[in-house]
């Protein structure tokens, strides 16, 4: 086995694909297997034949061992998102160990605003958004009347039934 | 059960031929099949799922290098935790086989 060129490493920059894999690696075994019967003296045809033969449905094969790599890479991408949220997590905190005047402001920040947030909402949830404490309150109504003078057509008061 | 049998088997058939260092697929099953004497035929569709079954458990590593004939192929190579699997199985492989023999080997009944 020789070493890889190193440009192959690049072949894997948009991440491997396990049915592309599959199909290789598959030929790579055929195709060796044909070589080594034809030195043997099989016409082409006749070694492709043999070569297959162990295979059996060689489409199915390939399936089991699609579904298997594929299986495979998914833990491998949620093992690597842990081990990366980890990782980020702990250089977070290493950071805000050594800057003690910025971690403090960022919390008073952070604090004040989570602070205001919450006043703010609790006065308009009682006074706007929770219904009035009465039964069918969503049937109450205000009702007034206006009075108008009857040469100017000026409003003059109202009051309340 | 058979099945079972086969499978695991042949996993670690698999185990030993890496022990000596990274193989591909082809090279692996001529390995196995030489060494049984060619007693043994290993199927390229027993052989590929279970070498697909072994690296999803992690006791193999594959990468892609170029093979003796000029061709890019992938190699599987032993991992750490593979080679604990492989010594731990060939024991109860070699302990299992003895039993079996003695069984078949058998030249008297059991006493009842």
């Amino acid at each position: 086995m020789s070493t890889t060129p190193l440009w192959r490493r690049y072949l894997r920059f948009w991440g491997s694909d396990p049915g592309a894999d599959v199909d290789d690696e598959f030929a790579f075994h055929v195709e060796t297997r044909v070589d080594e019967l034809v030195a043997q003296g099989f016409s082409a045809k006749a070694a492709r034949e043999e070569a297959l033969r162990g295979f059996g449905d060689i489409q199915q094969v390939k399936a089991i061992c699609r579904t298997l790599a594929e299986e495979r890479e998914r833990t491998m991408q949620r093992t690597q998102w842990w081990a990366d949220w980890r990782h980020d997590l702990r250089f977070a905190v290493r950071q805000l160990i050594v800057s003690p005047l910025l971690t403090a402001v960022l919390m008073v920040t952070i604090a004040v605003g989570i602070g205001a947030t919450v006043a703010i909402f609790s006065v308009l949830n009682a006074v706007l958004l929770r219904p009035l404490p009465w039964a069918d309150s969503d049937r109450l109504v205000f009702v007034y009347e206006t009075w108008r003078e009857v040469s100017t057509g000026e409003r003059v008061g109202g009051s309340l039934p | 059960m058979e099945k079972e049998l086969l499978h695991g088997t042949l996993e670690v058939l698999i185990l030993k031929t890496l022990s000596w260092g990274p193989m591909h697929g082809f090279g692996i099953g001529r390995w196995i099949e030489q060494l049984s004497g060619n007693e043994l035929r290993i199927e390229e569709g027993s052989l590929y799922p279970a070498l697909y079954r072994i690296e999803k458990k992690g006791w193999v590593d594959a990468s892609w290098g170029v093979s003796d004939n000029q061709r890019r192929a992938k190699y599987y190579r032993l991992t750490t935790e593979g080679r604990r699997q492989l010594h731990k199985n060939a024991d109860t492989w070699s302990t299992f086989a003895h039993a079996v023999a003695r069984v078949l080997g058998a030249k008297q009944q059991p006493a009842s």
